[in-house]
């Protein structure tokens, strides 16, 4: 709580250092329903100070998992670890750990202030202690005014605060958050979420958020963990699995691609890039990631529809070497405000998608699009 | 527009005639039933003498409010365990199973009650006499399943998810059920209960079958009276049993409204 709080983790990074111990440890977790697995060998390590974002379709696993870290299910197999102890043991009213339930499920027969002391008043403390720390975490939330309401006579906007405040007062070790923002509309999501990490850094949290939005993930997570169908895809820093997706489903899932197939050509050991054909020319690239690349491996490139550009016929610059082109017909262009997104038809048949804010191109005008070679993402499944 | 008056007029004549006319004559000052000369409420003043009647209402006040809180609590057990335990196997049967003492007919229940009290009776010596007792019992047994299912109504996965949320906080299972489960469930408790205890006072099918010699219920009373032919006596104390039937179904409308909201 105290408000030098100086090292927070999105500064640190942590889970960059091979020292670090983890302060929670989610550890080959696996669940079943009637022989159906929801959870397939989930293993996360999550830093004190992180805000961790779980992201993931419906039906992915994302609400069990958050289920079993909070006590409401146990796992058919391995463990959590909060500060080196196990917690499986402990039933959920014993965990140091709490959660806001994406319905906010506040106790609808009591006020904010009722809703908000109720953890407390579960824990050994004098009356006067109860006051003074419900009155400290509801001005926390900025709720003085609405202390004695009832959550009915509340905005989506205040009950989440309840939520939140109910959540905090405890001062639990861990933070699940189920689709906070769900019930939001637009504009205060996005200044919700400002809010939060600002409190979550201020109050040093360790927070874990479960969202099937993936902006959303990106915006408050330090790192985030990608899940489909019970397993983790992959985990990393929210620039790292927008730049670097391991595989197909991560790099469809966070932001939109356009996808083309490859081939490996070369693989010349002495210097490190290797050659790889595409049906736009051969690009070279170290994919040290990979490790069983061999000659004449089939695979995958993806490129964002923000770094390609675009030029109209004529106008075309020559390319650099690191730099692969082709030539489109613009089919379609959607205006969304601070940019357009283009559909183009490239001439051997694909569909592909540019965003761009450029003013000078527009239906079925034939250019070239052109990307360097660095912002291809090359993946293998 | 004009055809929906009448309809409505029609229909709720339909519903209302009878009862109106059995008010109206009650405050007949005549002798005779059927011949109306002039308003009087000497059959209400009457009423008050009359001890047999008032023994016969006290009783049946009684036996409802017994049998209304045995089967709220008993259908608080049942919708609690139908509740918290939803994948043991033969749930649906269970609470299937609720349903056939309320589609039973009165007069089979009331049989299958009499034959179980009379063998239990010969096998245990309970219960010794037929009477307050046994009509208690009975009335339980035509209630609950009525009171489980209003009670399993509001037991709904909104409850459940904040069960969770309490647990969440650190409640202990008896302060999830004592702060969480009992307070928000109380809309559906009163309104079972005064469900229970209206079925229970009007009940003269049962009732007539698990009574002894000693206990007469009112609507039992009613009955037995009308059978010399009805007294304008029994159309007051009729009147006034309309009366507290219609107050106790406003109170159990303003719960559900409130319920609902």
């Amino acid at each position: 709580m105290s408000e030098a709080q100086v090292n927070i983790a999105a500064d640190r990074k942590p889970w960059a250092q091979k020292t670090e111990t983890p302060f929670i440890q989610i550890k080959n977790i696996s669940k079943k329903y009637d022989g159906i697995t929801v959870l397939d060998d989930v293993s996360i390590d999550i830093y004190k100070g992180e805000f961790f974002g779980l992201l993931g379709g419906s039906g992915s696993g994302k609400t069990t998992l958050l289920r079993v870290l909070a006590g409401f299910e146990q796992p058919d197999q391995g463990d959590i670890i909060i500060n080196g102890t196990s917690i499986l043991n402990l039933a959920a009213n014993r965990r140091p750990i709490n959660m806001m339930f994406q319905s906010y499920a506040l106790f609808p027969h009591m006020n904010v202030r009722k809703n908000i002391s109720f953890g407390l008043e579960q824990e050994k403390l004098s009356k006067a202690e109860i006051a003074e720390r419900v009155a400290h975490y509801i001005h926390l939330v900025q709720l003085d005014d609405f202390a004695n309401r009832k959550p009915q006579q509340l905005s989506g906007g205040q009950r989440q605060r309840v939520a939140l405040a109910r959540c905090l007062i405890k001062q639990p070790e861990f933070i699940l958050l189920d689709e906070p923002m769900a019930a939001l509309d637009n504009k205060l999501r996005e200044q919700t979420q400002f809010e939060l990490v600002a409190l979550q850094e201020q109050l040093g949290l360790t927070m874990m958020v479960v969202t099937h939005d993936q902006k959303e993930a990106m915006a408050l997570s330090t790192r985030i963990g990608v899940m489909q169908a019970g397993k983790i895809e992959q985990i990393g820093e929210p620039q790292q699995i927008y730049n670097q997706p391991k595989n197909h489903f991560v790099a469809n899932f966070i932001g939109a691609a356009n996808f083309f197939s490859a081939r490996i050509k070369a693989i010349n050991v002495e210097s490190q890039p290797i050659a790889i054909d595409t049906e736009f020319g051969t690009a070279h690239a170290i994919l040290n990631r990979f490790s069983n690349t061999k000659i004449g491996q089939k695979m995958e490139f993806a490129i964002r529809p923000e770094y390609i550009n675009m030029h109209p016929r004529g106008t075309e610059v020559k390319l650099a070497d690191d730099m692969l082109q082709a030539k489109a017909r613009v089919e379609d262009v959607a205006f969304r405000g601070e940019n357009s997104v283009y559909r183009l038809k490239l001439n051997s048949g694909q569909t592909c998608m540019v965003s761009s804010a450029q003013a000078d191109i527009s239906w079925d005008q034939e250019i070239s699009i052109s990307w360097q070679v660095k912002h291809m993402m090359f993946l293998m499944d | 527009m004009k055809k929906l008056k009448f309809s409505l007029i029609f229909g709720y004549a339909f519903l209302y005639l009878p009862i109106l006319v059995l008010i109206a004559y009650s405050f007949n000052d005549s002798d005779r039933v059927m011949l109306f000369t002039h308003f009087s409420t000497r059959w209400y003043a009457a009423l008050w003498q009359d001890a047999e009647l008032i023994g016969a209402a006290l009783l049946s006040f009684k036996i409802a409010a017994i049998s209304a809180s045995f089967s709220v609590l008993i259908g608080l057990c049942a919708g609690m365990v139908l509740h918290r335990y939803s994948q043991f196997r033969g749930r649906t049967l269970f609470v299937g199973l609720l349903a056939v003492p309320i589609i039973l007919p009165e007069i089979i229940l009331g049989l299958c009650l009499l034959l179980l009290f009379i063998a239990s009776h010969d096998l245990l010596g309970l219960p010794s006499i037929r009477g307050s007792l046994t009509i208690s019992i009975a009335h339980i047994t035509l209630a609950l399943g009525y009171v489980t299912i209003i009670i399993l109504a509001s037991l709904n996965r909104n409850l459940q998810e904040l069960d969770e949320a309490a647990a969440d906080l650190g409640a202990s299972a008896f302060t999830i059920f004592w702060r969480i489960t009992l307070p928000l469930l109380r809309p559906a408790l009163a309104s079972g209960w005064l469900l229970s205890f209206m079925l229970s006072l009007d009940d003269l099918i049962v009732a007539s079958f698990v009574s002894g010699p000693g206990a007469k219920t009112l609507p039992m009373l009613i009955f037995s009276k009308i059978r010399f032919g009805v007294n304008p006596e029994i159309n007051a104390v009729s009147s006034l049993l309309i009366l507290v039937t219609i107050l106790i179904l406003s109170i159990y409308l303003l719960f559900v409204r409130k319920k609902a909201k």
